[in-house]
């Protein structure tokens, strides 16, 4: 198969050591407050050449802010006052040291009454995966004080237009390193990762809709499901390791599953009315689906066995593109309402419907972060699509891109 | 001369006729007088004996009066009497009423608090109920399938009777279903289709238990169960499956 599916490489870099310092209850600091202040000082190089760019302190504090957990304080000094003015218990600082393509970083996470040491981390590797070392001890700081995985080294992998052709692009969630993924001189579309390391996608590379699989590390494709009918809009359970697609080989588009390794084909709907797009609930015991048996399309909810199947979105007479939150609570979608797509939520029961977006252009193709506190999309302001992000309630829009044709995001989910 | 000579005859003889006529009138006139002074007398005496019986009968009427009045005064007097006591009954009527609204009032107020407290009391045991199967529901997605099990047969046994209950042993089997096993599944399915013949859910109860039967190679079973299925929902989408599984 000629297919070519870029290998990239994931991880240069090595965790070096951990101190333990002081000891310090971080669970009852971060119980005391709804946002937990923290601050995050400039690093200071110990050696070498300043950093000019990929600041790890600004990815580290990004992160943290990202999550809707920290109040953080930037600072480039550790001052007592402004601790105490902001409520700073603790602090991240940080030492550096560039030689060549190599770098070294040493995080720092203090009491801010006493300045002694929480906890130390060093890193070491190549230069290029400065922010991926920090992406990593931020998430080792929200373990640490929230108790939750953190998220920031998840990827966004999403479709960029050019022409007749259509690509799949891979970037960090905060829309860094950004990389083509593939570079067929066909349409592909609809992404999704099976696992943090594959990605399945409907390609047109046989002239028709097929699933394709390719490995982010090795760069391996190849063609995946495909028959002489439609086989669409894949979606894969890392929970029950099966992928649900839209197929139309009993006639029209129909969802289906089967196992990540092909076997067990199951036809879940069987319905005159087209079903497509499914989407599965975290406990992968749901699967969200578009169907327009009821006239246009609407969301519904089924088990992943097909039975008790019930609709959940009634405004509105266009619903698509349902994308179930890591909570599991609510399920985001498109609706099309007076000629415009907005990104909305509702819970799997098909109570409390919300609209999202609200800003100019549509705003379509929603999906979750892995932590559920932001639902990507493409807002599509001024004829330019890109990847924007929201809180689910509406609040914090902030764009990823500023490429002018991305489409169909999908976010790593941890696994 | 003749002339005057026969008129002074005349005259003459017309003097001495008037005076001989005159004594004679005199005579009739003074009885006359006589006649009807007796008259006026006897007129007299009947007007006075008129004016006495007048006066008599005026004194007579004025008693009678008099009694009248004393009579009215005394009926109104009892009349007054009785519509004072009247006043006394109604304004007594009065304050009873008005503690009788008072006591309404209270026993109003009370049995509104009741009421409230009653739809406080159901109100608070239907959120209570709700929040408990969202609970146990969410246990269910987020995998905690024995903490949910653990919650729905909380929610059987508090609340039997609820419409909940029936959603709840539902769910029981779902949670055996979805964690893989299948002889707990099979029971608890199996009790939902027999303690609710026409649950909402019954048709998904015969499918899933018609699935369970075909990872258990019951093959004899399972055409069994979905036939029962295809019979009683024939137009649901659990029957299409199962027609085309079969």
């Amino acid at each position: 198969m000629n297919i070519r599916f870029f290998r990239v490489v994931c991880a240069l870099f090595v965790f070096v050591t951990a101190t333990i310092g002081a000891e310090f209850d971080l669970d009852l600091y971060a119980s005391r407050f709804d946002s937990i202040p923290i601050a995050v000082l400039t690093f200071t190089p110990s050696a070498g050449e300043k950093l000019r760019e990929d600041r790890p302190w600004r990815v580290i504090a990004d992160d943290l802010e990202f999550t809707g957990r920290f109040e953080v304080l930037r600072t480039s000094e550790a001052d007592s006052a402004t601790f105490a003015e902001n409520n700073i218990g603790i602090y991240i600082g940080g030492e550096y040291q560039v030689g060549g393509s190599e770098v070294e970083m040493e995080c720092f996470l203090h009491d801010a009454s006493t300045n002694e040491l929480i906890v130390g981390k060093k890193y070491k590797g190549s230069r290029g995966f400065l922010r991926t070392m920090a992406h990593r001890y931020a998430n080792e700081i929200v373990e640490m004080i929230v108790g939750d995985r953190g998220m920031f080294e998840t990827k966004i992998v999403f479709v960029r237009e050019g022409g007749t052709r259509k690509n799949l692009w891979l970037m960090d969630y905060d829309g860094h390193n950004l990389r083509r993924i593939t570079n067929m001189n066909v349409v592909n579309i609809f992404p999704c990762f099976a696992d943090s390391n594959t990605v399945v996608w409907t390609s047109y590379m046989r002239g028709k809709p097929d699933l394709y699989r390719g490995s982010i590390s090795t760069g391996r494709s190849g063609i995946f499901i495909y028959s002489r009918f439609v086989e669409t809009s894949p979606a894969a359970s890392s929970i029950e390791n099966k992928l649900a697609y839209a197929s139309s080989r009993k006639g029209n588009l129909d969802i289906y599953t089967c196992n990540l390794d092909k076997s067990e084909t199951r036809r879940l709907t069987h319905h005159r009315g087209i079903d497509t797009s499914p989407a599965w609930s975290p406990n992968g015991y749901h699967i969200a689906f578009t169907s327009d048996r009821a006239g246009g399309p609407q969301i519904y909810v089924m088990d992943k066995d097909g039975a008790n199947t019930k609709r959940v979105t009634f405004e509105g007479r266009y619903q698509d593109s349902p994308s179930w939150s890591p909570r599991g609570d609510r399920i985001a979608y498109a609706s099309l309402q007076n000629g415009k797509f907005d990104v909305w939520t509702v819970k799997p029961s098909g109570q409390e419907a919300a609209k999202v977006t609200s800003g100019p252009g549509h705003n379509d193709y929603p999906c979750w972060s892995p932590d559920a506190s932001h639902i990507a999309f493409v807002n599509t302001r001024g004829g330019k699509s890109d990847i924007c992000m929201i809180r689910p309630d509406g609040s914090d829009f902030k764009r990823v891109t500023s490429l002018g044709n991305a489409k169909m995001p999908d976010w790593m989910q941890l696994q | 001369m003749i002339v005057r000579t026969t008129v002074v005859a005349s005259v003459l003889v017309c003097l001495g006729l008037l005076n001989t006529g005159c004594s004679h009138i005199t005579m009739l006139r003074t009885e006359e007088l006589r006649e009807v002074q007796a008259h006026v007398d006897t007129l007299k005496m009947e007007m006075t004996a008129v004016q006495e019986e007048m006066l008599h009968q005026q004194k007579a009427h004025n008693e009678l009066l008099r009694l009248i009045r004393a009579d009215q005064q005394v009926r109104f007097n009892e009349l007054s009497h009785k519509v004072n006591s009247i006043e006394g009954s109604l304004s007594e009527s009065q304050q009873r009423l008005t503690v009788i609204d008072r006591k309404t009032e209270d026993l109003k107020e009370r049995w509104e608090e009741k009421a409230r407290e009653d739809s406080l009391v159901q109100s608070l045991k239907d959120a209570e109920l709700t929040k408990l199967f969202q609970i146990a529901h969410d246990d269910f997605m987020a995998r905690r399938y024995d903490l949910a099990i653990r919650g729905f047969q909380d929610i059987r046994n508090q609340y039997p009777d609820s419409p909940l209950a029936e959603d709840a042993a539902y769910w029981i089997a779902e949670c055996y279903y979805a964690e893989g096993r299948p002889d707990e599944a099979k029971k608890a399915y199996t009790d939902y289709i027999k303690a609710y013949p026409e649950g909402k859910k019954m048709c998904v109860a015969l499918f899933k238990l018609g699935k369970i039967f075909e990872k258990k190679g019951q093959e004899k079973s399972r055409r069994m169960v979905w036939k029962k299925l295809i019979e009683r929902c024939p137009d649901s989408e659990e029957a299409a499956a199962a027609g085309e599984q079969m």
